[in-house]
Formats: C-alpha cells, sequence, structure tokens
C-alpha cells in the first residue's frame, strides 16, 4: 500500500508540476514577446533610444527566463533565442536594417517554442 | 565532465529507487508489461547521459512516470480480474492428462522442442510422464507429474516427519542478528550457553546458525 500511495503522489505531483511548467512558459515568454514586438513598434517610429533602452529591457527580461528554462527546455532552442536577444541591441545601436529582421526571427522562435512545448494533438503524436 | 558524473549519480539513484519502487521480482518472473518498462527505462536513463543539451528533467520524468504506471496498473489488476486478463493474460494448458493440446501450442507459437526444454528443465525427460503443462503469463511453464511418477514421499510410506522450520541466522561475521534470534524462539540466555560452551565471543563467531530445536553450527573466525 505504501508504494501505490507514494506512485500516486508522484504521479500527482508530476502533473501538478507539468501544468506549472506549462503555464510558466506560455505567460513568461508571452511577456518576453509582448517586450520584442514594442522593441519592433519603436524601431518603426525611428526612437531609437527608446528602442536600445526596450531591447536592454528585453536582454534583462531573458536573463531571468533563461535559467529556469534551461531545466525544462532543450538546450538547442534556447541558445537560438538567447543569440538573436543579444544581437538586437547591438543593430539598433549601429542602425542596421537587420534589427527588424532580427526581432521577427526572436518573434517566431518564441512563437515556435510556446507551440511545441503546448500538448496539442501534432506535439503528442 | 562533472556534469556526467553528476548527472550520473543523480540517474543512478533514481533507477535503484525506481526499481525498488517496482517491487521485488526476479528478471525471469517479471510479467510481460514489467520487462517493457525495465528495458524502456535503462533505455531513458541513458539520454540525458549522451546529450549534455537534454535537461535531466527529460530523463527523470518518463522513469517516473513509467514506474508509477506500473505500480497504480499492478494495483489496478489486483483488483480488477477482467483487468488482469486483458493486461496479464492467462494461463494456458498445453498438456492436460498427459496429452499435448496442439492446437494451444500453435497459437502460443510454441515448437515441440520448447515444449520438452521447459519439461526438461522441470527434470522430466519422458513426455509419457506429464500430468499437466501449464504455459504462465511470464512464459514459465509449470509442469505437474502423473502420480505414478512421482518420487516416493513421507506420507506415501506414512512416515511422521517433524515439522522443523529451517535454521535461523543467529550471529553473522561477529554481529548478533536479533530478528533471527526471535525467529528462532531460543533466547539469549541459550546464546550465552552456546558461546560458553564453545569457549568463544559474539564478535570472534563468522556464522551461527540454529533450529527452533537448538540444534546448530557454530563456524568460528579464522
Amino acid at each position: 500500500m505504501k508504494r501505490i500511495k507514494l506512485s500516486l503522489l508522484i504521479v500527482i505531483t508530476i502533473i501538478s508540476v507539468s501544468i506549472w511548467n506549462l503555464f510558466t512558459i506560455q505567460t513568461r515568454y508571452h511577456e518576453l514577446l509582448s517586450l520584442a514586438e514594442q522593441t519592433g513598434v519603436l524601431i518603426k517610429e525611428g526612437d531609437k533610444d527608446a528602442a536600445i533602452d526596450m531591447a536592454h529591457q528585453t536582454e534583462n527580461y531573458w536573463e531571468d527566463l533563461q535559467d529556469i528554462s534551461s531545466l525544462l527546455i532543450h538546450n538547442e532552442k534556447i541558445v537560438n533565442i538567447h543569440a538573436s536577444v543579444a544581437r538586437i541591441a547591438p543593430l539598433i545601436e549601429e542602425d542596421s536594417d537587420e534589427a527588424y529582421a532580427e526581432l521577427q526571427v526572436l518573434k517566431e522562435q518564441i512563437n515556435r517554442l510556446c507551440d511545441t512545448e503546448m500538448p496539442n494533438i501534432y506535439n503528442i503524436f | 565532465m562533472v556534469i556526467i558524473f553528476l548527472r550520473s549519480i543523480i540517474l543512478y539513484a533514481l533507477v535503484i529507487f525506481s526499481i525498488r519502487l517496482m517491487g521485488k521480482r526476479q528478471i525471469g518472473e517479471l510479467q510481460p508489461t514489467e520487462l517493457v518498462i525495465t528495458i524502456l527505462i535503462s533505455n531513458i536513463a541513458t539520454l540525458p547521459l549522451e546529450d549534455m543539451e537534454t535537461p535531466l528533467v527529460v530523463g527523470v520524468v518518463p522513469i517516473l512516470s513509467l514506474v508509477c504506471f506500473d505500480v497504480l496498473m499492478s494495483y489496478a489488476t489486483l483488483k480488477s480480474k477482467k483487468l488482469r486478463r486483458a493486461v496479464t493474460g492467462s494461463a494456458k494448458i498445453i498438456i492436460r492428462d498427459g496429452k499435448i493440446d496442439q492446437k494451444v501450442l500453435r497459437d502460443l507459437r510454441f515448437s515441440a522442442d520448447d515444449l520438452l526444454t521447459a519439461i526438461r528443465s522441470q527434470n522430466i525427460f519422458n513426455i509419457n510422464e506429464v500430468q499437466f503443462a501449464i504455459v504462465e503469463t511470464n512464459g514459465n511453464i509449470s509442469v505437474y507429474q502423473k502420480k505414478s511418477d512421482q518420487p516416493v514421499t513421507n506420507k506415501d510410506i506414512n512416515i511422521q516427519a517433524d515439522l522443523n522450520n529451517p535454521p535461523d541466522i543467529i550471529i553473522s561475521e561477529g554481529v548478533l542478528c536479533e530478528n533471527g534470534l526471535n525467529a528462532s524462539g531460543l533466547g539469549r540466555e541459550w546464546l550465552s550457553n552456546i558461546l560458553k560452551k564453545n569457549v568463544v565471543d559474539i564478535k570472534d563467531v563468522f556464522l551461527l546458525t540454529a533450529d527452533s530445536n537448538g540444534d546448530y553450527t557454530l563456524i568460528e573466525r579464522d
């Protein structure tokens, strides 16, 4: 009976942590996405200083998020996002046209990560 | 390198915990589902060790989940006969009253050689001696020999045999085994008498076993 209770406890813990993990990834990555979108809007408006400031905010937010992500998500996906986040601020400072393109890549990577972590029919099968 | 080592320690502990959680069964006695889970566990445990980019949780969650499902399923099968039959199948009689059921043998994809090998493993070399043979759900074959071919027992020749428990271990490598002493029902007084009689101390005894009648075997340390 002790084994049954322990097994039940483990299964319940795994389910709870999985739901919390899903919730955290979805909310925190959508927050990151929103920061990236705001940076994109500022680049389009030509407000370079505000765009650089927002890009740094995105970087800081990512630094926090990266630690928890490395526990749950395959490292390759995290490295790609990290590379994109790190490139945005320098590209804006250089007035490079690539800054906006890099932001689109970052947004695409975040969307893709959120999609792949979501338990839907395509991910399960 | 250090990461691999630390991950190995964690996974080693996890695999031991998982096997303990599954319960004490010998490999040969595993049900098919348990065998599959054991193989899966050993496979999954290697994933985070082979690829450092993979988070440890990728190995931990499936291992724990599979083991827990197995334990819960075994509990459910204990409660429901239908579920048990669906999950583990049922035992099949392949020899009944000394006659081989060839249809069941074909259904189980057993050849005559497989059958003879299994019977020989039970120390029966003539198929005519078999009354019943049953293929158990774990694949083992249980054989019941014909009464006329079974060895003579005390009961057959009306000999009254003593009901004796096997000897318990009282001292093992200089350490007193309280459980053994209690199980034998002999007590500490008996033990001290035996030690006095043999002029030894507990720490000088390699092995002391005794049955409930007080018959003992004492081996001193070299």
